[in-house]
């Protein structure tokens, strides 16, 4: 069943991205009237519209025909920046060069992404857990997917070039979706004479850019926790060996590093001598992040990872350390601030988080809670409250970590969690609705 | 995008020429196209355009309401579900497709208002939310809670206009291919904005001329290819069918099995004046040759009926004074078809149709009338206008004689039509039984559906009992014929009563020697009230309710006193009403001054009128064009080597150039002017070379 969903499904995206990537916005209309006069002159013998509808068809055809000898030498250079952020538009160069031996003119750039269709398991589980979900007919009930498509790039026509020259084109391209963006070739379209079907040529081109995660503008927030002993001392700070708190002198011990001796003052007191050090106390937070949902794709999972990059982006890793943790492929714990890690980089990852559907949320516990002993506090970023969850919460406050729960909620579920039980909920639980993320954040 | 120049207004005269609204096509041309050249707009807000668009579509939703009347669009789409035969489906079908190429031809007109407003508004371009319900409710929703509201797409409605006017023109029935000519000019005409600048301008003329011709043969193959469908056996299309009754045959279910089931739809309402009972039988239709199982009308020609009083009194007997009168309102298709009538119909009066003709069955049809016809039928019991019996009135069919004939035998039959009708009719009472459940005829066996009825079964429907009666009575010499009409049977208030399609029935006429005269003899057992009775669906009062509308309703429609024209006339005023308080209301305020504002330049900065500019648009046109980010130096550097000459003249233009362009003192008047000049002469050397 699934199988033949995803087989219907395949061929209709084939078809829509054929008709949309071959035919001009004039010809998708001619295409649409010829539909509409097939409509109204089914009989013959009725009307004249059977007419129209030869007519029409005819000037595809021609089209078709008109769009078949495109051939041109060209070259291809994108000159692309390394970060977008989803919607927020990007804009960039391409550079075509003609290298033959013919002016080109009339042409257009478009651009070739890989093909961002869920594999038929991915498609089998989205269908399933959408399945498991809906209770009700309504649409509105159903989950939200963001779209499949990792960007948008319009077409752009380009100068007309004698042989041998170049021409730039802007291009502007609008991410839609956090991850890698592979951008596979550059198509060179030559629309027929009728400006009706484009002739089309592609100019591999492989590159990638990271689409890194929407992020909310968060009010300034005072996270809760105090300073915590770090054992990893200055050797997590920003500059190893010259900002330390030089404390005193004392004599040397074994297993004191070497370059803790001080030999000025070896010299002069024939024994070993080494310096002594403060002992570093940060703030350190942890920022988790719950991965564990049955889609492969929900707007659920994508506000969740938003806003855990808001997070990220927000607290001044300057003065603190952040901790990110998340079950991916693997647990992954990620420390930032004090010039350990830089906050691109926690960007980074969270633009490649995924939903984790083959192992429990115990993975998830097992990791915070090892963790927990040193950081000052947590942020929770959770997409459920089930026993599981619940469980991590009160252990959380059994062993005194001040938290910040952020619950992220379809619009549907609100109502549902509001009437749940409110007794394990920590005093900072915040519900924040998809769709409405911001004016949820802007009231922490 | 703006269609280009007259392009619209060609379309609409195009449209009004081959729909045949040429002035009102000319109107709105004219309209249109004058928006171009007037400075003056109107102030048309997002909202007032909502309200507008409202309005179109209940002018569309209206417009479709009366096409579909005016063509019996919605009789034809219900007769579209109900009909039994290839012939009233196509009928229905056609009926429909009328209504909806009436409709098609409109739409220009219904939403030209839209379109005016457009053109002459201050925006060049519509909110797409404006065509949208479910948008304008987000936007709604999002003001209640104060959300933030982002500017929606926007969309120049001319194109999808052009479109509308094309379709419109299309949905027109003839023969002339000056249709063909004229969409292909204005196709190329729309097209030519589109056109690629790559190919001369003979290739695009030549793909254009090709798509015509091969055009033109496909419309003409489309052609034939339908008379070649059309041509097809369409028996299979054709369902078994149960009351179609032509006037010329009629299908029996004798010899079918399965059960019987007619519908509970209402085909005819009586009315009866106070203290008279109404007939118990209305004919439709007799026929006179039965051919197992079908039954034929020897005469199919009919006779106009001359003497008519007025435009709506036929006189049917002339000389014969109605005793009784009875009130019918029936549907027709096409308004033509067979009148139900009593048996000894003397005159019928206000039905004002074309044309009544009556044969010598004493079937009467009309044609050239209303869909709904209410008249009066006058009638009294000893009279009949069916002419008088012949050879086919007494035959009997060679495969039906031998059960016949023992049956006759074994009754004693003479000759005396009373006595035999009398004994036909105690026979069938005492023996036989009402059934619609039909038995599967026998495999290999010789009997024929009758003889099994007679011998055998002894159960049957009303078919059975009249053909058999026919031509029991023809078999002991009494000539008779077989009759299809309706049972009088169901009440519904005081002196009115309804007959359902259920309560179709047949029976059988036979000629009284001794007083000249055809009289009815129904065999049909009483029990098969009761029995059709029971096959009335439990959701019968509602679509009864249903049906009561859409009768007042077709009473309004048909009836003759004007009520219609006066509703629709109220209604026309009304939207004209709504129109001119859109347009000419308070709320409207002409601003005066350039329609188009000036266009706002990036470009205000000093220097920015320096011709080097020129210059640089010159060497792009050739291709060369600067990239972003690039300096003028920079990129003259770069393009040297392609256009060597030029670009060396061009250097110390440049240096002037930026003069003017960065220098806080500027030029002085001549090394302005020699700015001017030389960016000139380079520009005409360049267009020399």
């Amino acid at each position: 069943m699934y199988r033949l969903l995803y087989l219907c499904y395949r061929g209709l995206s084939n078809g829509r991205y054929w008709v949309m990537r071959r035919f001009t916005p004039a010809g998708l209309a001619v295409l649409g009237a010829m539909a509409v006069a097939g409509g109204i002159g089914v009989d013959t013998s009725a009307n004249v519209a059977h007419q129209a509808f030869a007519l029409l068809l005819a000037l595809l055809l021609v089209a078709i025909a008109g769009s078949v000898r495109f051939r041109g030498k060209f070259a291809v250079d994108r000159l692309l920046p390394r970060f977008g952020t989803v919607g927020t538009t990007l804009a960039y160069s391409v550079l075509v060069a003609n290298t033959g031996h013919k002016t080109q003119r009339g042409l257009l750039v478009m651009e070739n992404l890989i093909d961002p269709r869920p594999s038929l398991e991915e498609f089998t589980a989205q269908f399933r857990a959408e399945d498991s979900r809906t209770r009700s007919f309504r649409v509105g009930q159903r989950m939200r997917k963001p779209p499949s498509r990792m960007a948008r790039i319009r077409p752009r026509s380009l100068p007309s070039l004698p042989p041998g020259s170049s021409g730039e084109v802007r291009l502007e391209c609008l991410p839609l979706r956090r991850g890698l963006l592979r951008f596979t070739a550059v198509t060179v379209a030559r629309p027929d004479p009728l400006g009706l079907f484009q002739g089309l040529r592609n100019l591999p081109k492989p590159q990638t850019v990271l689409i890194l995660p929407k992020r909310y503008a968060l009010p300034p927030i005072a996270l809760p926790g105090v300073m915590k002993y770090q054992p990893g001392g200055v050797a997590q700070a920003s500059s190893v060996g010259q900002s330390e708190e030089f404390v005193s002198l004392r004599p040397y011990r074994s297993g004191d590093p070497l370059r803790r001796i001080h030999w000025p003052s070896w010299a002069k007191a024939g024994e070993p001598v080494v310096k002594e050090f403060q002992d570093e106390f940060f703030v350190r937070h942890a920022l988790v992040l719950d991965t564990f949902l049955d889609a492969p794709e929900s707007d659920l999972f994508e506000e969740a990872v938003s806003v855990a990059a808001s997070f990220a982006c927000a607290i001044q890793t300057q003065e603190s350390l952040l901790d990110l943790m998340f079950v991916g492929p693997q647990a992954i714990c990620l420390t930032a601030g004090r010039g350990v890690a830089h906050v691109e980089q926690m960007l980074e990852i969270l633009a490649a988080a995924r939903p984790c559907r083959d192992r429990s949320f115990e993975t998830l516990c097992q990791l915070v809670l090892d963790h927990m002993s040193l950081v000052s506090g947590c942020i929770l970023v959770l997409v459920r409250w089930d026993e599981a969850r619940r469980d991590l919460v009160r252990r959380l406050r059994a062993m005194g970590v001040p938290l910040v729960v952020l619950m992220i909620v379809e619009p549907a579920a609100k109502d549902v969690l509001a009437n749940s039980d409110a007794g394990d909920r920590p005093e900072r639980f915040h519900v924040l609705e998809t769709g409405k993320i911001q004016e949820g954040l802007a009231r922490l | 995008m703006r269609t280009p120049p007259f392009l619209l207004g060609a379309v609409l005269l195009f449209w009004g020429w081959e729909t045949g609204f040429t002035w009102v096509a000319a109107f709105m041309s004219i309209t249109l196209e004058l928006s171009r050249g007037l400075k003056s707009r109107w102030e048309f807000s997002d909202k007032e355009f909502i309200q507008l668009w409202d309005l179109c579509v209940l002018v569309f939703m209206g417009a479709g309401v009366y096409a579909l009347a005016a063509n019996e669009g919605a009789a034809a789409l219900s007769g579209l579900f109900s009909a039994q035969t290839f012939a009233e489906r196509t009928s229905a079908l056609n009926h429909g497709s009328r209504a909806a190429q009436t409709f098609i031809q409109w739409l220009p007109m219904m939403f030209f208002p839209f379109m005016a407003a457009q053109a002459y508004s201050q925006s060049a371009d519509v909110e797409l939310a404006t065509f949208s319900l479910w948008l304008r409710r987000q936007r709604r929703f999002a003001l209640k809670r104060g959300l933030p509201i982002m500017p929606g797409r926007r969309i120049n409605v001319s194109y999808p206009y052009l479109g509308i006017c094309l379709a419109g023109a299309c949905a027109l029935e003839t023969e002339a291919r000056s249709f063909y000519i004229g969409f292909a000019v204005l196709i190329a005409w729309t097209l030519w904005s589109v056109r690629n600048p790559r190919f001369a301008l003979p290739v695009w003329a030549g793909c254009l001329m090709l798509a015509a011709a091969l055009g033109f043969a496909g419309g003409l193959g489309l052609e034939r290819l339908q008379v070649l469908l059309e041509n097809l056996p369409t028996q299979w299309m054709s369902r078994f069918a149960r009351h179609n009754a032509s006037g010329k045959e009629t299908r029996t279910a004798l010899g079918e099995m399965g059960r019987i089931k007619l519908s509970g739809k209402i085909l005819l309402r009586l009315e009866v004046p106070k203290g008279q009972s109404p007939p118990a039988l209305l004919r439709e239709a007799s026929y006179s040759v039965f051919r197992s199982p079908v039954w034929l009308a020897s005469s199919k020609t009919f006779g106009d009926v001359i003497a008519s009083t007025n435009d709506s009194s036929w006189v049917l007997l002339p000389g014969a004074q109605a005793e009784r009168s009875l009130r019918i309102a029936e549907s027709f298709s096409d308004g033509k078809g067979l009148l139900a009538l009593p048996a000894g119909v003397t005159r019928i009066d206000d039905l004002q149709v074309a044309q009544v003709e009556t044969n010598r069955l004493g079937v009467t049809q009309m044609s050239g009338g209303p869909g709904l016809a209410v008249f009066s039928a006058g009638f009294r019991e000893d009279v009949a206008m069916d002419g008088p019996p012949d050879i086919e009135d007494s035959d009997v069919p060679r495969t039906e004689a031998p059960a016949m004939a023992r049956i006759v035998e074994q009754l004693g039959l003479s000759r005396d039509p009373t006595s035999a009708a009398s004994r036909v009719a105690e026979f069938f009472q005492t023996n036989f039984r009402y059934q619609l459940l039909l038995d599967p005829p026998r495999s290999g066996s010789e009997e024929t559906p009758l003889g099994r009825f007679l011998l055998q079964t002894r159960a049957g429907h009303c078919e059975y009992f009249a053909a058999a009666t026919t031509l029991l009575l023809r078999q002991a010499g009494v000539p008779a014929r077989y009759v299809i009409g309706f049972s009088v049977q169901e009440k519904a208030g005081a002196g009115k009563f309804v007959v359902r399609e259920r309560h179709a029935h047949a029976w059988c006429r036979y000629y009284d020697w001794n007083a000249r005269l055809w009289r009815d003899l129904d065999t049909t057992p009483g029990s098969w009230f009761a029995d059709e009775a029971r096959l009335a669906h439990f959701w019968e009062p509602l679509s009864d309710a249903i049906s009561r509308v859409w009768f007042e309703f077709q009473k309004l429609r048909w009836g003759r006193s004007g009520l219609r024209q006066y509703v629709f006339a109220g209604l026309l005023l009304a939207l004209v009403v709504a129109g001119l308080r859109f347009f000419i209301g308070k709320r409207w305020h002409r601003q005066a001054g350039p329609a188009k504002s000036k266009p706002i330049s990036p470009l205000e900065y000093p220097g920015v009128d320096s011709e080097f500019y020129l210059v640089e648009q010159q060497l792009t046109a050739r291709g060369l064009e600067r990239r972003h980010g690039e300096t003028l130096r920079m990129w003259l550097d770069r393009i040297e080597p392609a256009a060597r000459d030029q670009v060396g003249r061009c250097r110390e233009l440049l240096d002037w150039h930026y003069r003017y362009r960065f220098d806080p003192a500027g030029l002085t008047p001549s090394a302005r002017g020699r700015l001017a000049k030389g960016a000139h002469a380079w520009l005409a050397g360049s267009a020399r070379n």
